[in-house]
């Protein structure tokens, strides 16, 4: 076994890496205190070496285990410091997605402020200077690539690392809780959201051949018609402006309906061609007389008829009859006064001769 | 009368005597034959577009997309006089209800007084102002009566129609009509469907329909109809079955479900829809609903029969009755996902019967309403469905109990808010369930000051609080110490009609005391008073007034001042600095002394004698004294020997000192 002194030394080496990747990860989390903590950096290496023979007795053994899981995590650590520790430890894998080129000098990844913490750090420790601040480089770079791999990735979690931890906690006596998520807001994508579609088909309908349309709807017409119409119903709400008040009045009919058509209202007439209203002379045919007064007195009748507007045909067509039944009902004075000529007719109804 | 020849006609005759373009009217696509280029010396091509009919209202509708809810201004039902303005929810609906008594009577006034209206000035002639006519033993009885009935849903007379119609005069297709048409209305009489108001309030008398209780007329006209054929159709089964289940006679269905497979009857889309429906009453545990599901809908596929979306939310209203959440849920994501592999859409009935699934009470969290907003933001499926409406209240309920979630609620607001979907909203009972989540959920969730101008835009006139939900409001304003809001809320708690409640009086004046007290750097000008400081005067005149008219008329009403209430305007205004106000709190509490409910608070007595001390003021200092000693607070003792030493009291003052002290319960332990 080493001696006492030599204990020591790797001790203090030990905790002299512990508080080089503290002073890492803080730099990487708190950019904006970068400065303060360089100047701490550089203060406390005098002031570590008492400060931490106080504390070793204490912490000796959480300290070494927690080195061993920070080195870990890097791959860099174990290079620079010889190995303290003889635990071959599984190393992340990386997944490199597109990322830029590292250059010797400048990375992409890492602030040019840390870059200078960086060149400030090394030159402190002036010995291992290139290679020191290589190797912070590299250990920067992986840690953003790791935080970058963490947060895009669901949590892969690797079976040795996972093992080890739990054999460290369990050494440590900590209490282990189930880390519980509370579920944050649903723009992280960590969150499961119930999908509506989440199951697959149970494949009812997969062999099915479905007749078209028009054989499978419904018979019920009348209970067709009625749901839509309370479906309707439902939707109206008391109207909400005038123009709503005015599609209710509009739907009722009580209301011109736009585009405005002078003729609405008006479409049984339409179908009705012009010349049935105009030539009534069919009407008198069969009755009247070709010459004389009553034939006279009709054709004012029809010509007066032909230019109304605002009769319908059926309704001309009624007139007509009137005076029809009329000149029936007065022949005899009709015949007395000489307006129809007198013959006997076998045709009764007819005034013509 | 001439009739003119048709614009359309006009321009299709022009078109083909230039002999130009050999194009059809309607098409969108002109073939141009230029067999003469003397007109132009590039042939350019002109596109008709293609001719969109509109409707009648369709330049109305565009219109009214337009205009959106105004919150500042009432409800476009009510006058826009400030006076006419309702504010609290009984006068809402009062006014509402009221104008359409007017249009009622109105109506009624036409029909009784007929005569009077004669004159047919309008052209085309109005039929919905004529006189509607009135069904006597007169009129003759015919089929096309009773169909004319029938279209215009007037049940009654439809019915006594049928009576006096001999069965053998309607033809079998009028009689099948019929029966649908009764099964359909279970022979009540509709509300006419120009009174809007009150359909608009009438669930909110009825409450929660009762879905398992049958509101069926059994052997009704209907089931005689159906008996008195000789032979039964499949549509006449269609028809009994379809009806039965509208109006929950789920046993009676089934049955004849059954006779109908028996008689060898295929049944259509609608039956199969209403045994869809009905599979989770005639069937208890969850595996038989399932496989009974199963059953139909591979019956369905084996006859060829497409199911469409309301056979997918009978299916899953049937799975919402299922026991056990686990299986309810997978059932209804394979049924969903199987619906959807055959083209159906899933409307809001659907999303609804989801929710009613996934969300149960007692039951694991699901946050499936996230997914469901998400689908409808992407595209708003049309009305299909009875349950459609039923979609936003049950939406934001499930955003306030279950998930609690304030950002899915401001989604969900902004999709009702859109003019086209304000249809979805139901009715009247409906919408206060909406706003009332919505409330309560902003109140909970939100700061003060977001609450607020939330609660500003939709109060009062989209929305007026109820009791309840207005104490949470004041609540959550006090529990945030925004004090500054709280002569508002006691306004608006006036203009709502709620200031008489006893309950809401004692949150606004609990509310009152969650200040500071008067702000020392702004300098208050004589005449001005700190608002915090006016409500707190204006309450205590306010239950006075309230109390005394109900006492000088005899009244019986459930406000009475609380040892509470009268604690909290005493600490207001000790706080404040207005003794006069709170002397006459003292007063007030030594009148009533033993009929206040709760107990007058210690500390708050403590500081008041300080005050009194302060002041020399010694009559007001002996009845908070006198308080103390009849509700026997502990350190009455000492409390009058500090009187007794700071204050100059006279003779008849120092007796009665004496005699409340005597009088006092001997103090067990020294405080």
């Amino acid at each position: 076994m080493a001696t006492a002194l030599q204990n020591t030394r790797m001790l203090l080496r030990r905790t002299l890496s512990v508080k080089k990747n503290e002073i890492l990860a803080r730099n990487i989390c708190f950019t904006s205190t970068l400065k303060s903590k360089k100047d701490e950096g550089t203060l406390k290496k005098d002031d570590e070496a008492k400060e931490v023979a106080a504390k070793n007795a204490k912490q000796k053994e959480a300290k070494a285990k927690l080195n061993m899981l920070l080195e870990a995590m890097s791959k860099e650590s174990q290079k620079a410091f010889p190995a303290e520790s003889e635990l071959a430890l599984a190393t992340p894998k990386f997944v490199k997605k597109n990322k830029p080129l590292k250059t010797k000098l400048i990375s992409t990844k890492i602030d040019s402020e840390m870059l200078q913490a960086v060149e400030n750090v090394s030159k402190t420790f002036s010995k291992e200077n290139e290679e020191l601040k290589k190797n912070l480089i590299a250990k920067l770079e992986s840690i953003t690539d790791e935080s970058e791999v963490a947060r895009l990735e669901p949590f892969k979690p690797d079976k040795q690392k996972t093992a080890d931890l739990n054999s460290l906690l369990n050494t440590l006596k900590v209490d282990v809780k189930k880390p519980k998520k509370k579920a944050p807001e649903s723009h992280l994508a960590a969150v499961k959201i119930d999908n509506v579609y989440g199951a697959d088909p149970s494949g009812i309908f997969r062999n099915a051949n479905f007749k078209e349309e028009s054989g499978t709807v419904s018979k019920l017409t009348t209970w067709e018609i009625l749901y839509q119409k309370e479906l309707e119903l439902l939707a109206t709400q008391p109207p909400s402006n005038g123009f709503q008040q005015m599609i209710l009045w509009t739907k009722q009919g009580k209301v011109w309906q736009f585009p405005i058509d002078n003729e609405q209202g008006l479409e049984e007439e339409a179908q009705v061609g012009f010349h049935e209203h105009v030539f009534l002379e069919p009407y008198l045919k069969p009755w009247c007389p070709r010459r004389g007064p009553v034939r006279h007195f009709m054709e004012l009748i029809t010509v007066g008829l032909s230019k109304n507007p605002y009769l319908t045909v059926a309704q001309k067509k009624e007139h007509i009859n009137w005076f029809r039944n009329f000149f029936d009902a007065q022949r005899s004075i009709l015949i007395e006064t000489g307006a129809i000529p007198d013959v006997p007719s076998k045709s009764p109804p007819s005034l013509s001769a | 009368m001439m009739s003119c020849p048709n614009l359309n006609s006009l321009i299709v005759q022009h078109l083909f005597k230039n002999g130009r373009f050999h194009s059809v009217w309607k098409s969108g696509r002109p073939v141009v034959t230029n067999n003469r280029h003397s007109f132009s010396s590039e042939a350019k091509e002109i596109v008709i577009p293609k001719y969109i009919p509109r409707g009648p209202t369709d330049i109305l509708e565009a219109l009214a997309s337009t205009v959106k809810r105004d919150p500042t201004g009432p409800h476009y039902k009510f006058h826009d006089d400030p006076y006419l303005i309702p504010a609290s929810n009984h006068a809402k609906r009062t006014y509402a209800l009221a104008q359409e008594a007017g249009r009622k009577a109105a109506s009624w006034i036409k029909q009784e007084h007929a005569d009077l209206f004669n004159q047919r000035n309008a052209e085309p002639f109005i039929e919905a102002f004529s006189p509607v006519e009135k069904l006597t033993e007169s009129t003759p009885m015919t089929e096309d009566l009773l169909k004319k009935y029938i279209r215009t849903s007037q049940v009654a007379n439809a019915i006594h129609v049928y009576g006096k119609l001999d069965s053998s005069e309607i033809r079998s297709a009028t009689k099948q009509s019929f029966l649908e048409f009764i099964s359909f209305y279970n022979e009540e009489d509709q509300l006419s469907e120009e009174l809007i108001e009150e359909r608009w309030f009438r669930s909110g008398v009825k409450g929660m329909r009762d879905q398992v209780k049958s509101t069926w007329k059994s052997n009704g006209l209907a089931e005689r109809i159906f008996s008195g054929l000789d032979t039964k159709t499949p549509e006449a089964y269609h028809a009994l079955i379809c009806g039965m289940v509208k109006h929950g006679q789920a046993v009676g269905a089934w049955e004849h479900y059954n006779q109908m497979l028996a008689d060898g009857f295929q049944p259509d889309l609608m039956t199969y829809n209403s045994i869809l429906k009905i599979s989770g009453i005639i069937r208890e545990d969850g595996e038989y609903i399932i496989s009974l599901i199963d059953d139909i809908l591979t019956s369905m596929a084996h006859a060829g029969i497409k199911p469409d979306v309301r056979s997918l939310n009978a299916a899953l209203q049937s799975i919402s009755r299922m026991p056990i959440t686990r299986v309810a849920r997978e059932k209804a994501s394979r049924l969903m996902s199987d619906f959807k592999s055959i083209g159906v859409k899933p409307s809001l009935g659907t999303y609804t019967s989801l929710l009613k699934i996934f969300c149960r009470d007692k039951g694991p969290r699901s946050n499936i309403l996230i997914d469901i907003v998400r689908r409808i933001e992407n595209e708003m499926p049309p009305i299909q469905d009875v349950e459609d409406v039923t979609f936003f209240s049950e939406a934001m309920k499930n955003c306030n109990y279950h998930l609690d979630d304030v950002q899915l609620a401001k989604r969900l607001h902004s999709l009702l808010s859109s003019s086209q979907n304000q249809v979805f909203i139901g009715d009247s009972y409906k919408e206060s369930v909406y706003y009332r989540s919505f409330l309560l959920l902003l109140s909970r969730a939100e700061g003060p000051e977001a609450f607020m101008e939330m609660y500003r835009h939709l109060v009062p006139h989209i929305y007026t609080p109820e009791q309840n939900v207005f104490e949470n409001v004041i609540k959550s304003i006090s529990s945030s110490s925004a004090i500054q809001y709280v002569p508002e809320l006691w306004s608006d708690a006036r203009y709502f009609e709620l200031s008489e409640r006893d309950s809401v009086l004692e949150a606004l004046l609990e509310a009152l005391t969650c200040g500071s007290g008067p702000d020392p750097t702004i300098v208050i000008d004589k005449n001005d008073v700190d608002p915090v400081l006016a409500t707190a005067r204006a309450i205590m005149s306010h239950v006075n007034q309230v109390i005394k008219t109900a006492e000088e008329k005899d009244r019986t009403i459930s406000l009475r001042w609380t040892g509470s209430m009268l604690g909290n305007l005493m600490k207001l205004f000790l706080q404040y600095g207005d003794l006069d106000s709170a002397d006459e709190v003292m007063i007030k509490v030594n009148q009533l002394k033993n009929q206040l409910s709760s107990y007058f608070p210690l500390a708050t007595l403590n500081i008041f004698i300080e005050k009194c001390i302060e002041r020399q003021n010694s009559a007001t200092a002996l009845m908070a004294i006198d308080y103390a000693a009849e509700m026997g607070y502990e350190n009455v003792t000492t409390m009058a020997q500090r009187i007794s030493e700071q204050l100059k009291l006279d003779e008849k003052q120092q007796q009665k000192l004496s005699s409340i002290l005597s009088n006092a319960p001997a103090p067990s332990e020294a405080s």
